[in-house]
């Protein structure tokens, strides 16, 4: 790559040295400009669009390298910028040791942790999001701080949407302006309306005016300097963000600008988690091709282009406090980009630029974009498929897969009839969620499912292991009373009801207050709807309104839910038998002098993944009773809640700090991640892949991550196509998604002993990539102990020490 | 420009009054250090939050940067042992006095505070405000540690508490 696209090898290594910093430059033009106008008349979607016009018009306009784009999400290299109304502040206790933390450190200078200490905290400390919900609630706020009974993540961030940068490739924002000026006088006496229009002319000016500066700045940068490179790179991003967003793009160049510009403006106003760019090879395709066809854009410089846009998407991490580590602990801001599948009239939408993302992805293994590529086995080529395939063997890990037979229908069922043309159109959310791009506000991850909490109120008559003899949900009984299977699963269905509306009930509040406080009328600009409706996006102004609720642990119950069957309910059992109550016994006691239960539980009771009759009921019951529980809840916006199965590292996190289970996990051993079936079992790859296929898709709308291990082996084209061959089974079988680890249990565990002879090694952890040695100890431990299986043999790579704990 | 104005009578005695409490406020912190390093290495840890209040509340005199912190800041901290054995509260308001900001301790635990915290022993304490890696998430899920109010008022006082180790020099241990 270092002679044939140079700029891309000197970004990619600069990318690598870079060390992460926290940017404050948000936080203080944000907090400034409300604490100016805190008390004047204007409404907060004013007052809200104002500060981050404000931000967006007067930041420091920044190039610290020769990428070919204009603009960056903060004023620091890779920055972690800081979002003080919603967990902004989790840094405080460390403003003066965070540079020198010894996981994931971020530079932050004493002058800024003042600024922050001094200027931006103090006004936040009874205004935050969390706050003001505690006010409101304060039992639920109280559980959630429990951290282990429920998750509901607008604590921290709403994000989690594709929004459609389409309409700014198609129209530009003078257009938006306009528009929404022209229906701000048409509101009549509609006050709503008009502030929303309003605010909507404000958010989109300050991203002009943030372009206008960017272009004026390399302007007079490219009249200083000397080198005639640098000076034409100036020039060009100068004569670049001059025109666009503005305007609609000309040529591809300016098409990725926008794109990159749009990016930045979204994250100045939403948190930067999970904010997706969707199917970039769709929508920048007709610029590319006209810019190709007519000589403009060669092939090289295409694809440096894009690269450019790769790092652009790449220069902002996310703060996570120490104190979190154990649970977020080395993830990006996952924005995810989308390529291949089908178009919205269901014909094949590979193209050249499709395959040229795949090389880039190749080119440049980096954390973030998360590249996602959708395949569609009766309409996509073969040849595309087997090159996503040996991208992903050449990277080990990326790009994702996905189905887009499944996940059509699915998405498709949520949208209703008749709008098969939008789930046609699906893009990845953040890790694996799916969406219609810029119509579909799907705040995708709201909620986290605790399925162990779950299971554990039911082995303990609805209480928690952290509120001890407190009854948290409905009594259903002394378990040592349970009769048979039924019983226990009547209790589990009754547990699961009450977590359910509990944590509906309280995801709706935070959305509502969300609704007070942070109204989005910038990300209102780029969506279908809130133009048509006057209504921003927050209160309901998309086409299509849902939330997400994501499951933990969901191979681990299903196993415990079997292995109760097994043990304490099979009459037809003769090698281990016992009363619920003593099996519960022996878990609660972390199986100590219970040896020969758990070695039997783990060794032969049933185990999804192996296409056990009892694990296969048990697991189409959990996946049935919560798609029931939630299809019908309705959030705040008037839409209902996909369920889904991604785990990012909570897995890990959250299974470190959880007891015993009865499927013979230990306390305080990861869970397993995502769908995938429990790490270990034995059983052969396509099983386990036949197993997950076979779940029914349509009630995972959300989708799921599969994560699955392979032994190393060459990206050649024969074993490109081997594993394309290998998914396209699990898919035609109903699969919904699938990534991958190329990696053995030995690299893996010599990376976590010297990681400094394992630099920038990239991982997929549960729906997004991640270097490794950003990884904590827990999450590293899990991926070592994931199953490895060879693709040629189909077998698992037994792990010599597989009986002892991760 | 270095002004060569000769300090008035008034100015003069202030200085002097609270030169003098400065330098024996910095006595007292001084034989405090030796007592918190002790506390630190013990087991029971039964003094860390006397201790500690009544460090902080030394640094707020002594240390103009350090009171920086606190201008203008009203709260109220209420800290109270699982057992009932210890309470105590650390208050802050502005001092009707030249609007100074200070910092009072009290030996129980205060009503109406912006957060209440709640531990097994002064080692969970230790753990969720003065220890170079804090693990509120063990605390809290061991039931070592309960918090209720204010969040962000924890975190503040977190960010101040921290000072008091550095500033007399102490390494805190991780408490693993």
């Amino acid at each position: 790559m270092a002679e044939k696209l140079p700029l891309l090898h000197d970004l990619l290594e600069r990318h690598y040295n870079a060390k992460p910093a926290v940017d404050i430059e948000r936080a203080r033009y944000v907090t400034a400009s409300l604490k100016g106008s805190k008390d004047s008349d204007d409404p907060m979607p004013i007052r809200r669009a104002k500060a981050v016009a404000s931000y967006l018009a007067e930041r420091d306009i920044v190039f610290h390298d020769n990428n070919l784009l204009g603009g960056a999400t903060t004023a620091k290299e890779i920055g972690a910028p800081v979002y003080p109304e919603l967990f902004g502040m989790s840094i405080w206790p460390e403003l003066d040791s965070i540079s020198a933390r010894p996981q994931n450190r971020l530079l932050l200078s004493k002058e800024d942790a003042d600024i922050l200490n001094f200027d931006v905290y103090p006004y936040w400390l009874d205004r935050t999001v969390v706050e003001v919900v505690r006010k409101v609630d304060p039992e639920r706020q109280s559980l959630l701080e429990k951290l282990v009974i429920f998750t509901i993540t607008k604590a921290a961030t709403l994000s989690h949407t594709t929004p459609a940068y389409k309409i700014v490739l198609e129209k530009g924002i003078d257009a938006i302006i306009r528009e929404a000026k022209e229906k701000e006088q048409a509101s009549g006496g509609d006050e709503d309306k008009r502030i929303f229009y309003q605010s909507m002319q404000h958010a989109m000016q300050g991203v002009k005016r943030y372009a206008e500066r960017i272009s004026e700045q390399a302007a007079a940068l490219a009249k200083k300097e000397s080198a005639p490179k640098r000076v034409k790179t100036l020039e060009a991003i100068a004569a670049v963000c001059g025109a666009v967003p503005a305007n609609p793009p000309s040529s591809y160049h300016e098409a990725l600008n926008t794109v990159a510009l749009c990016q930045v403006a979204v994250l100045a106003e939403n948190v930067n988690m999970a904010i997706n760019p969707g199917r970039l090879d769709q929508l920048l395709y007709s610029r590319f091709i006209e810019d190709y066809r007519s000589g403009k854009l060669s092939i090289a410089d295409a694809l440096t282009l894009t690269g450019c846009l790769w790092f652009k998407l790449a220069d902002n991490v996310n703060l996570v406090p120490e104190a979190s580590e154990r649970l977020f602990g080395g993830a990006g801001a996952v924005p995810a980009i989308t390529i291949g599948g089908v178009d919205e009239n269901g014909e094949d939408a590979v193209n050249e630029l499709t395959f040229l993302m795949l090389k880039v992805t190749e080119l440049l293994p980096i954390r973030d974009p998360n590249v996602n590529a959708r395949y569609h086995p009766e309409k996509n080529p073969e040849a595309y498929r087997d090159d996503v395939t040996r991208v992903i063997l050449s990277t080990k890990a990326i790009p994702a897969m996905y189905n887009d037979i499944q996940n059509i229908e699915a998405l498709g069922r949520q949208l209703g009839e008749g709008h098969e043309a939008h789930a046609r159109d699906y893009a990845i959310i953040g890790c694996v969620e799916l969406g219609s791009p810029g119509r579909d506000y799907s705040a995708s991850s709201s909620i986290f499912m605790m399925m162990n909490t779950i299971l554990y109120m039911v082995l303990h008559d609805g209480r928690t292991a952290v509120t001890g003899d407190k009854r948290l949900g409905p009594a259903t009984g002394d378990p040592s009373e349970f009769k048979s299977f039924d019983d226990v699963w009547n209790a589990y269905v009754a547990q699961s009801q009450w977590m359910a509306e509990n944590t509906v009930a309280f995801n709706n509040t935070y959305g509502i207050t969300h609704q007070a406080l942070l109204p989005t009328p910038l990300l209102s600009c780029f969506f279908e709807g809130p133009m048509d409706k006057g209504m921003d996006l927050i209160d309901g102004g998309a086409l299509y309104n849902s939330s997400g609720v994501t499951h933990i642990g969901f191979a681990d119950v299903c196993d415990s839910l079997s292995a109760i069957e097994d043990v304490c309910f099979n009459e037809e059992n003769t090698r281990m038998h016992m009363s619920l109550g003593e099996l519960i016994a022996a878990v609660d006691a972390d199986f100590k002098n219970h040896d020969k239960l758990r070695a039997y539980v783990v060794n032969h009771a049933p185990k999804f993944g192996s296409r056990h009759p009892i694990a296969e009921k048990n697991a189409a019951n959990l996946i049935a009773l919560e798609y029931e529980l939630f299809n019908n809840a309705k959030n705040y916006r008037d839409g209902n809640y996909r369920v889904a199965y991604w785990t990012m590292t909570n897995h890990a996190g959250y299974g470190s700090v959880c007891g015993a289970l009865p499927n013979g996990r230990k306390a305080k051993q990861p869970y397993s991640s995502g769908i995938t079936p429990a790490s270990q079992i034995d059983t052969e790859l396509t099983t386990a892949l036949s197993a997950v296929a076979h779940l029914d898709s349509k009630q995972i709308p959300g989708a799921y991550a599969l994560n699955i291990k392979l032994s190393p082996m060459p990206a050649s084209a024969e074993n490109a196509a081997k594993l394309g061959a290998v998914i396209e089974t699990y898919m035609k079988e109903g699969g919904q998604q699938v990534q991958f680890n190329i990696y053995d249990y030995e690299t893996l565990k010599a990376a976590k002993k010297a990681p400094d002879e394992y630099p920038h090694l990239v991982v997929r952890v549960s729906g997004y990539s991640a270097y490794f040695d950003a990884l904590n100890s827990v999450m590293q431990d899990e991926l070592i102990w994931r199953s490895q299986y060879n693709l040629q043999s189909n077998q698992l790579v037994k792990l010599e020490e597989r009986s002892k704990t991760p | 420009m270095t002004s060569t104005r000769k300090p008035g009578l008034l100015e003069r005695f202030i200085d002097f009054a609270t030169g003098f409490l400065r330098r024996s406020r910095e006595a007292k912190l001084e034989k405090l250090k030796a007592l918190l390093i002790a506390e630190l290495d013990s087991e029971c840890m039964d003094k860390i939050l006397e201790l500690l209040l009544c460090g902080m509340s030394l640094m707020f005199f002594i240390d103009r940067e350090f009171r920086a912190n606190i201008r203008r800041f009203k709260a109220r901290y209420a800290f109270t042992s699982q057992d009932k054995g210890i309470s105590a509260s650390a208050v802050f308001k502005t001092s009707w006095l030249f609007g100074y900001p200070k910092m009072i301790v009290y030996t129980k635990a205060v009503s109406k505070s912006n957060v209440a915290v709640e531990f097994k022993d002064g080692q969970s304490l230790a753990k969720l405000l003065l220890s170079p890696r804090p693990d509120i998430f063990a605390g809290i899920l061991d039931n070592n540690l309960s918090l209720n109010g204010n969040l962000n008022y924890i975190l503040k006082f977190a960010y101040m508490a921290r000072h008091l180790p550095a500033r007399l020099g102490i390494t805190v241990p991780e408490f693993a």
